[in-house]
């Protein structure tokens, strides 16, 4: 199709022939010109691009890393945050793989695609539906709802209103799809990813911030159009449109997969004009700092938990309670606990509650407490109806409940019920008879477990933040607020709240033992060591319990948001190219972007290697070293390889070299074991021989001479002592993963097997200062990576002795033997000099 | 063995995918118009359609819904060397099976290959 581009089956740029011709030609003589005309302009240019090289290479192994550590530690951290860490990652990838490319267009453009490869896939694994806003908006509670289009508790309730038999007031449920056209018409989607993008692991200090930031435009948002005359005309259609209201919570994933109890706000006695400012306070209740910190630490994320809130008639309560099914801590009973009023203090764990319990098997009421308001068939009917929503359900039910003044109890919610059975370790199943001079303090059980730790008194819920790790917190009440302290704490003692309350569901979900009505805990001392044994209702002087045991986070299946980083980092982390020798690594073996990484980090190095040809130094605007050794050698500087002092002239002294691998690489030649003949300038004679240029100058001339590129951590060497023929590429900085030493060593003077034994004992002696080498013919290229700052430099002073030794040994070479004796002798000599280091 | 049909119209990359599959003992038919390969998915017994995304006249995507309409049975992998997020959340909602991106590499075609077959065996 005319004007249409056509992929070609490596899926390459979409570049006509006649275009790719062309910028193929384009970049040929472009090269050739600055070569020829600009040799110099040439080299800074690859040299800025191997710089762009070096800085990427380590800030995306670095941010794989990161990723790794989220995965490897189940780091609890926002899914954003792991979307915003992989985005900074393909970004780095990319802009590695076009600084590659400006080395050489032709040879690296289709590594563009593998990267674009990879990254999509990992991009495809990580990324979640953000769901549009689509009606409905508004619901009746009595229709048959799923949970996508109630959230958990407008589900069961629901379901409740249509089966016979449950007294559940009316309502309306505004939906998910109401809170997403919140966040629409309001633009607040990419203000809250970009706030929570900021939650990464440890990031408590900006935990508040991200919250305030979210909530406060939630709750400055305005009402979406039309959404006013939907919920008034629903109020009116299930006749509650002149009631108190009450307005709740119903989070998708809310009770079902995780309790996310007490995480949200609810909001009582809301006059019906006054719904939206309460809907708004719920919705941003989503973003308190505890329940951000509840719904990471689950897993979740931010989209897979929408907000359904449910306005019903507030019931003015005269007793409200809180039913088990089964109780958690001995499920052959059933448990009520309950207050007079609302039964926001029993829920919100600041309440003395009253209790009765129900004997399952025998259906009879037990140990009814004498602060019961309600009589003993009320208590039977409650517990009744408990064991017949365990079975709708088909499990144990954890359900908020509440009675009205003309007596007639209501279920206002119901969720399953986490049974955190008592565990104790195996070898002491039977109750243990703790010596009574041992309890500090008695308590009521709330979740199992046995923990020891340092006690830290929390007098003020707000600065959880300063809660030590492996703490045993102790407060007054149970706030849901001290869900931010679970995965830092080892226990928790309370002196007041109530096995009913919403912490008590997280801390049972989270395994955490905890014990209430611990009369006199705030009397404990800071810093006191003290164990819990929550089973036993006891708290014990001293640190009597290795670890915490009742954790339930080993074997635990992979959270939501896990899995997504998990399937991501197939493509991301792989290493294929593990040990690449630089001959076989092509940009086809790459198969994730630590692939792509490795690649480019290689093929820079190779790049860098054959930087200028053997002809090239000629009007680069070098300088002459005088080093004090007979060697001619021009150094040109890239960017920090000189002392700022150097402007002019045309000669510079080694005082005024800054380069570290140039300082270590003279060291070397200039050790008292390399003898240098005074006499005997050192050029390139075989090049000199064979040109017709007798008129030069070679002490002045670049044309024989050796030379040197140099920053402050790089070297790039051509080395052309006699007859011999060098390259030195290296860099040697604080990054011992970027350090490098690539050497080749070629020809010299004698015939084939001199070359030959020459290139034998230069293997042996690097091969003892653990270089890898290979040799082919009389072509030698050694290499030493990925070692610190001092082993390198230590090999780079080695490597100069050896250079100056070999080069004085040239015509010497008669067999084996001579080589092995020699070899011996300069590996002393060079050990004399630079005794070898422990860590080497 | 089973029997896949191939669009993409660019002849080499699809006789490349048939020579990679054809080693596997599926029989495998190649197209680069995109009526041929519907009237083939119309008339001939087919397990699997590999779909490349930037086609002639319709876009892959066009022709996956198509495929699905005539024939919901078939399963299809989209190919692309240019995906985007929207194109393969769309062919994924009109019933693409996987995704492959190119270049093409031949561990990964047989493995999708070989797992979406085996899928469908298991269905």
């Amino acid at each position: 199709m005319p004007g249409r581009h056509r992929e070609s089956a490596a899926g390459q740029l979409p570049l006509t022939r006649g275009q790719q011709v062309r910028s193929q030609v384009k970049h040929l003589l472009e090269n050739w010109f600055l070569k020829t005309c600009f040799p110099g302009l040439l080299i800074r240019k690859k040299y800025a691009a191997f710089l762009r090289l070096r800085q990427g290479d380590r800030q995306a192994l670095e941010l794989i890393s990161r990723l790794e550590e989220i995965k490897q530690k189940s780091l609890a951290c926002d899914h954003e945050h792991t979307s915003h860490l992989f985005r900074l990652l393909d970004q780095e990838t990319r802009n590695l793989v076009e600084a590659l490319i400006a080395f050489n267009p032709l040879k690296y453009a289709l590594l563009r695609n593998y990267h674009r490869k990879y990254a999509f896939y990992a991009h495809l694994a990580l990324m979640e539906d953000v769901p549009k806003a689509r009606p409905p908006y508004v619901l009746n509670l009595s229709e048959e709802l799923s949970e996508e289009m109630a959230g958990g508790k407008g589900t069961t309730l629901s379901t409740l209103l249509r089966l016979s038999g449950f007294p559940v007031p009316p309502g309306l449920v505004l939906t998910p799809g109401a809170f997403y056209l919140m966040l629409q018409d309001n633009r607040l989607t990419p203000l809250i990813q970009a706030q929570l993008s900021r939650l990464g692991p440890q990031s408590n200090a900006v935990l508040y911030k991200v919250s305030q930031t979210i909530q406060d435009r939630l709750l400055k948002a305005e009402m979406p159009r039309g959404l006013e005359s939907e919920v008034k005309k629903g109020l009116m259609q299930v006749g509650i449109a002149d009631s108190a209201l009450a307005l709740r919570s119903s989070a998708v994933g809310e009770d079902l997969q995780a309790s996310f109890a007490g995480q949200f706000e609810s909001r009582l006695n809301v006059a019906p004009d006054n719904w939206f400012e309460a809907y708004k306070r719920i919705l941003s209740s989503k973003y308190s700092p505890h329940a951000l910190n509840y719904r990471i630490n689950q897993g979740f994320t931010d989209w897979m938990t929408p907000m359904a809130v449910l306005i019903m008639p507030t019931i003015q309560a005269t007793v409200s309670g809180i039913l088990y099914s089964r109780d958690p801590g001995r499920p052959e009973r059933a448990i009520l606990y309950m207050v007079s009023g609302t039964g926001e203090s029993l829920a919100g764990g600041s309440a003395h509650q009253a209790f009765a319990g129900f004997d399952l098997r025998r259906r009879q009421l037990l140990e009814v407490d004498v602060r019961c308001p309600l009589a003993p068939e009320t208590l039977r009917a409650l517990f009744e109806k408990g064991q017949q929503l365990e079975e709708t359900f088909g499990a144990p039910q954890d359900v908020e409940w509440v009675m009205d003044e003309n007596e007639r109890i209501f279920i206002v919610q119901s969720r399953p019920l986490r049974l955190s059975a008592r565990v104790s370790e195996p070898e002491s199943e039977a109750s243990i008879d703790y010596p009574a001079d041992q309890i500090l303090i008695r308590g009521h059980w709330v979740s199992s477990g046995r923990a020891s730790g340092r006690i830290h008194k929390l007098s003020d819920p707000h600065v959880i933040s300063e809660v030590p790790e492996q703490a045993v917190l102790v407060t007054d009440e149970l706030p849901p607020e001290l869900t931010l302290a679970l995965n830092k704490v080892n226990a928790v003692i309370a002196e007041k709240g109530s096995p009913a309350c919403h912490f008590a569901s997280v801390a049972r979900e989270a395994g955490i033992p905890v014990i209430c009505s611990a009369r006199g805990a705030m009397a404990l001392e800071n810093g006191q060591a003290v164990s819990l044994d929550s089973d036993q209702e006891v708290v014990l002087a001293g640190d009597r319990f290795k670890t915490r045991f009742c954790r339930e986070e080993d074997g635990k299946p992979d959270s939501p948001a896990q899995k997504k980083l998990k399937a991501a980092l197939t493509y991301i982390s792989p290493l294929s190219l593990q040990d690449p020798d630089e001959r076989d690594i092509s940009i086809q073996s790459c198969k994730s972007l630590h692939d792509i990484v490795r690649y480019v980090h290689e093929a820079g190095v190779r790049e860098m290697f054959s930087l200028v040809g053997r002809r090239g130094l000629d009007s680069l605007g070098a300088k002459l070293l005088n080093s004090g050794l007979p060697l001619v050698m021009h150094v040109l500087d890239v960017h920090q390889g000189l002392t700022p002092n150097v402007r002019s002239g045309k000669t510079v002294n080694l005082e005024q070299i800054r380069s570290q691998p140039m300082q270590q690489v003279f060291a070397g030649l200039a050790a008292p074991a390399v003898k240098w003949d005074k006499a005997v300038l050192h050029y390139d004679w075989d090049g000199y021989a064979k040109s017709s240029a007798s008129f030069v100058d070679v002490e002045k001339s670049t044309l024989f001479s050796s030379y040197a590129i140099l920053d402050k951590d790089y070297l790039h060497a051509l080395l052309r002592f006699g007859y011999h023929f060098a390259v030195l590429d290296t860099v040697q900085g604080q990054i011992a993963e970027q350090n490098y030493i690539h050497f080749s060593f070629k020809g010299g003077g004698g015939n084939e097997a001199q070359r030959f034994l020459r290139t034998q004992l230069i293997r042996t002696i690097l091969e003892d200062f653990r270089f890898n080498v290979d040799i082919s013919a009389d072509f030698l290229e050694a290499s030493f990576d990925r070692r610190s700052l001092k082993d390198t430099g230590n090999n780079l002073c080695r490597l100069g002795i050896v250079l100056g030794k070999t080069v004085l040994l040239d015509m010497q070479l008669k067999d084996w033997e001579q080589v092995q004796a020699l070899a011996e002798n300069i590996i002393r000599e060079v050990y004399d000099f630079l005794p070898v280091q422990e860590n080497q | 063995m089973s029997n896949i049909m191939v669009l993409d119209d660019v002849e080499d990359a699809g006789a490349m995918i048939k020579r990679i599959l054809e080693r596997k003992g599926h029989c495998v038919t190649v197209f680069t118009e995109e009526q041929d390969a519907l009237e083939y998915a119309r008339t001939q017994s087919t397990d699997m359609a590999i779909l490349d995304i930037k086609l002639k006249k319709m876009s892959g995507v066009e022709v996956l819904k198509q495929i699905k309409e005539i024939r919901p049975e078939i399963e299809v992998l989209m190919l692309t060397g240019y995906p985007t997020l929207e194109t393969a959340r769309e062919a994924m909602d009109y019933g693409a099976r996987e995704y492959l991106v190119k270049p093409i590499d031949k561990n990964e075609l047989e493995d999708k290959v070989h797992s979406i077959l085996e899928h469908r065996g298991g269905a």
